[in-house]
């Protein structure tokens, strides 16, 4: 059965997308619901494993948007950060300051900025991928991610110089 | 010291790399609930930020296809004194201008002070007077939302009191129903069965819906492609005390369907998603 199949593929990647978001106790019933509305929509989702996981992922968001309406009808979801990235006890002075701005900086960042960048970097999608969560163009996606960068690398280039990553070089 | 920006930012991920036995074991659990239960009504998922309230009245989502999803949460909440069902009547008529009126002030009031419905979005789909008693769908199409709402309303009086009002629905859109046939939509149950209120879509061929509820026989009012029907009585099999969610309430609803050609398909079953 190919929704059985699609569950297996993509159930961790999808709680995991939504764990980025929202608080770890929501997490389940969340991704629960995501499968749900696949099931019930499983005609519309693309047939290619990775479009289907962009499609699952743009599930959620639209989900966890609509539950956060009463809260100001945001129009980009805050992803959260570890609070204490794993850091061996031998690591460098200057690496383990660097860890403590980023996570200050994350916390600055908009919302749009902090989800353009956790498309790119922990949700491991494509520019295409990512604009299809988004509804958005790829152009426009990589646009959001090339300001979102800059924002990030503004709050902590005192402490580090951070270098443009390879998606940016595709606009 | 130079780095690259999402190599830099990778550590930080918050989302654990491996599931615990039990999320899997629990994932295994959803995933046949899902695929074993395509028929059983959906039903509330307790919103993030507001607990659902309970109190009087139960509520199921079967979508256009079937297990009803849901997102937008079912915040089902009642107010104001016991009906007067006893005016009921099983084949409905057309509230006056006036009546809708009345009983839009009110219901209006409700969907723009509810958290789960756009109230700016959500128009009134369909309404219809049994009796004393007037009800109003308000739809938005995308997403799929329904919010029902049942006033006492004596017909040529402005009085409106006893409002019963449920929002239930899914976070995507609704589905279209094939030309002969029908999308289940949102079932509420209130005062502990006392009454039920349901909705859905028709195809164009479809002329009229209905609905076998128990012992109750309901003709519902079909207009615009979409049917609502309310009836003194319960929706689902399970008592009260049965809650609405997941592996909740089973409904209890046989539906016939009139064609425009005068057929009627007894015992119809709305359609679900391949």
């Amino acid at each position: 059965m190919r929704y059985r199949a699609l569950y297996s593929e993509t159930y961790r990647d999808v709680l995991r997308f939504v764990q980025r978001r929202v608080h770890p106790s929501h997490a389940e019933d969340v991704a629960a619901e995501v499968f749900l509305t696949a099931w019930r929509r499983f005609e519309d989702i693309p047939r290619r494993p990775d479009d289907a996981r962009a499609w699952l992922f743009g599930v959620a968001r639209n989900s966890l948007l609509n539950d956060r309406r009463a809260q100001g009808r945001r129009e980009a979801l805050a992803v959260r950060i570890a609070e204490i990235a794993p850091l061996s006890t031998s690591a460098p002075d200057d690496i383990a300051a660097l860890r403590a701005d980023v996570a200050r900086a994350w916390q600055r960042l908009s919302s749009t900025d902090q989800e353009a960048l956790s498309f790119a970097v922990f949700d491991d999608l494509s520019s295409s991928q990512a604009a299809l969560v988004l509804g958005i163009t790829p152009v426009g996606y990589r646009l959001r991610l090339l300001r979102a960068r800059r924002s990030l690398r503004r709050q902590i280039e005192p402490v580090c110089h951070l270098t443009d990553s390879q998606t940016e070089a595709h606009l | 010291m130079k780095m690259e920006t999402d190599a830099v930012l990778r550590p930080f991920d918050a989302a654990p790399t491996a599931l615990t036995e039990s999320e899997l074991q629990r994932a295994r659990t959803t995933l046949e609930e899902i695929v074993s239960t395509p028929y059983a009504p959906w039903s509330e998922h307790e919103h993030l930020t507001s607990p659902v309230r309970r109190h009087g009245m139960r509520f199921a989502f079967v979508s256009a296809a079937v297990v009803a999803v849901v997102v937008a949460s079912a915040v089902v909440r009642s107010d104001g004194a016991s009906m007067a069902y006893a005016s009921w009547t099983p084949t409905p008529s057309a509230p006056s201008a006036e009546d809708l009126v009345a009983a839009e002030a009110v219901c209006g009031d409700k969907v723009r002070n509810d958290d789960t419905v756009d109230g700016d979005e959500a128009k009134v789909a369909l309404a219809e007077r049994r009796g004393d008693l007037v009800a109003l769908v308000y739809r938005t199409e995308d997403p799929d939302i329904t919010a029902a709402c049942l006033v006492n309303n004596p017909s040529g009086t402005t009085d409106v009191d006893g409002v019963r009002f449920g929002v239930g629905g899914s976070s995507g859109p609704a589905l279209k129903p094939p030309r002969d046939g029908f999308t289940q939509g949102a079932v509420f149950e209130h005062d502990r069965g006392a009454g039920s209120i349901t909705d859905g879509a028709v195809g164009p061929a479809v002329t009229g819906v209905t609905i076998h509820a128990a012992d109750i026989t309901v003709r519902a009012t079909v207009e615009n492609g979409r049917y609502v029907a309310w009836w003194p009585g319960p929706a689902f099999q399970d008592g009260p005390e049965t809650p609405s969610g997941r592996g909740g309430p089973q409904l209890d609803l046989s539906y016939d369907l009139t064609l425009a050609d005068g057929t009627v398909v007894r015992d119809a079953e709305p359609t679900r998603p391949s």
